[in-house]
């Protein structure tokens, strides 16, 4: 096999808004099959990012390329492919759970009623109850399950974990590891094994889901223009190849 | 590497699913609207007889009216089946619901789903922001439609049986030019909407310039000063030519469906280029 393909290539995308925060001259690569690790601290600019690659922001400055998609051109054929769990998740409130995934599965063409009352059985989500009832964890569950449904090439998670409890962690955790390993998740058609991965965390859901410890050397530092409030660092860590159970091996990257 | 490439969701079905999930989450506010007006048509009519039996009384009453407040509050002809209907219904509670009716469906579209949130979920699906827009303004049209229909309905029905004396195709006219005043507004509010996604800001430049060509129609008869700047108001537009009376005004009619439809394309371009806030 040929080395794995370009999922997501950003080139010196910069998003400048207000005075308030934003990204400057960005360049990454996700390849796939690979979980990759965006970490920062708050207000680094991590959704900002994650938010340009939807289209929900138009960059500044630079390209990005998703599958060959290029974000700001082709941002619907992207999204088709996308699965996308917000840092910030709202949902429809006076819609059941099941209610709102039929939704976002008709606009998306149809995702097979059975791929996500799996995916809800799995995460011991109960469907059958209004979106405004259900508590914090319990919303985050329709988020992923919502990401996922749709067996996309490529997720975009956006502190995924946030609100689980531990033991809803270890099974998304699960999901993610075969997803990338396509393994439970290959019989379905449109997956095909060719899984590629974008994780994104915030620091402290990736340092406690994915024990990863950033060493001194990792941390970069570089000088952001009209950046004013927010931290001047932010560090990539790349997750190279499919999640291991005792943990994921880290190759650092920087941006 | 056989990754299957999922294709973009055909547009009708995508447009109609959210349409239709935008009027169900409508649906109880559009019915309020709809039932409130609807009752205060029976209201209105029910109170006609006794009007109109003592209409020489009642008009000699409105006729020592100041002509500034008779015409402010449409009061000329009270006492005909088409002037009562003008005095009570058209020149304000018809305009005003289906204007409230517009602004709020304008304004819940793109800013609405932009303040709760949800518009992370609904713009990271593959729809388009103009296949967003066209549903949002078909449904908040159906519901603008819906209300104006009930509205027809009963005063088409009950007229007959109080004795009012209107025709059908007058009082659809009258119904018509409002229904489009209130398009009118409603696209004004889409491109504010737009343009800060923000939703109270929206309703409330929308409702408030609705407010003040309502004012502006209402009081100019009753100020030299103002009077020039009548034909400023979309509701002269709309209803200066009494289509209760006259019929449908064709020219008026067609400029506020342009200018409602120049609004939603102005706000679609608007849209495609908005930022769309985080919470």
């Amino acid at each position: 096999m040929d080395g794995p393909a370009t999922a997501l290539r950003l080139q010196g995308l910069t998003k400048f808004y207000g005075s308030q925060r934003g990204i400057e001259d960005l360049s990454l690569d996700v390849k796939t099959g690979e979980v990759f690790g965006f970490l920062g601290p708050n207000g680094a600019g991590k959704t900002t990012t994650i938010r340009m690659i939807l289209g929900l922001l138009h960059p500044t400055d630079g390209t990005g390329e998703v599958l060959g998609f290029d974000i700001v051109k082709d941002s619907v054929a992207l999204r088709a492919n996308t699965g996308y769990l917000p840092g910030d998740l709202a949902l429809y409130d006076r819609m059941t759970g099941r209610d709102l995934l039929e939704f976002l599965s008709r606009m998306r063409g149809g995702v097979p009623r059975q791929r996500y009352e799996e995916l809800a059985e799995r995460l011991h989500l109960d469907l059958s109850r209004r979106v405004k009832d259900l508590s914090r964890g319990n919303r985050q569950k329709i988020g992923v399950v919502a990401a996922f449904m749709h067996s996309p090439q490529l997720l975009v998670l956006d502190e995924p974990t946030s609100g689980l409890d531990p033991l809803v962690q270890q099974e998304f955790q699960r999901l993610v590891r075969e997803t990338v390993e396509g393994g439970a998740w290959s019989r379905w058609p449109t997956g095909s094994g060719s899984w590629c991965m974008a994780a994104w965390w915030s620091w402290t859901a990736s340092m406690s889901c994915a024990n990863a410890r950033p060493g001194a050397s990792n941390w970069t530092s570089r000088p952001r223009r009209r950046i004013s409030p927010a931290p001047r660092e932010c560090n990539v860590w790349k997750f190279a190849g499919p999640p291991r159970r005792a943990g994921l091996p880290v190759r650092p990257g920087l941006c | 590497m056989s990754a299957v490439v999922l294709p973009i969701p055909r547009a009708m079905p995508q447009v109609l699913t959210l349409t239709l999930r935008t009027l169900r989450e409508r649906w109880r506010s559009t019915f309020g609207w709809g039932l409130g007006l609807v009752l205060i048509g029976i209201m209105q009519l029910a109170v006609y007889p006794s009007v109109a039996t003592s209409s020489e009384g009642m008009q000699a009453f409105v006729d020592q009216w100041p002509d500034a407040l008779k015409e402010a509050f449409s009061l000329d002809a009270y006492t005909t089946g088409a002037g009562f209907l003008n005095a009570e219904m058209f020149s304000m509670m018809v305009p005003l619901v289906l204007i409230a009716i517009a602004c709020t469906g304008a304004a819940a579209a793109t800013a609405g789903e932009e303040e709760r949130g949800t518009a992370d979920v609904l713009l990271s699906l593959p729809v388009s922001r103009g296949r967003v827009m066209a549903a949002k303004v078909l449904a908040t049209v159906i519901a603008v439609l819906l209300v104006a229909a009930a509205t027809l309905l009963t005063i088409a029905v009950g007229a007959p049986l109080v004795d009012l004396d209107v025709g059908v195709g007058d009082l659809t006219a009258g119904i018509a030019m409002t229904t489009l005043l209130a398009l009118f507004f409603g696209a004004v509010t889409l491109i504010v909407g737009a343009l800060t996604g923000k939703r109270t800001v929206a309703l409330g430049v929308g409702v408030g310039l609705a407010l003040a060509a309502f004012l502006l129609n209402a009081l100019a008869p009753m100020a030299d000063w103002l009077e020039p700047w009548q034909k400023a108001s979309p509701f002269e537009w709309a209803l200066g030519d009494s289509p209760l009376v006259n019929g449908l005004d064709v020219p008026m009619a067609g400029l506020l469906l342009a200018l409602s439809i120049i609004g939603v394309i102005v706000a679609d371009v608007l849209y495609h280029r908005h930022d769309i806030g985080g919470r």
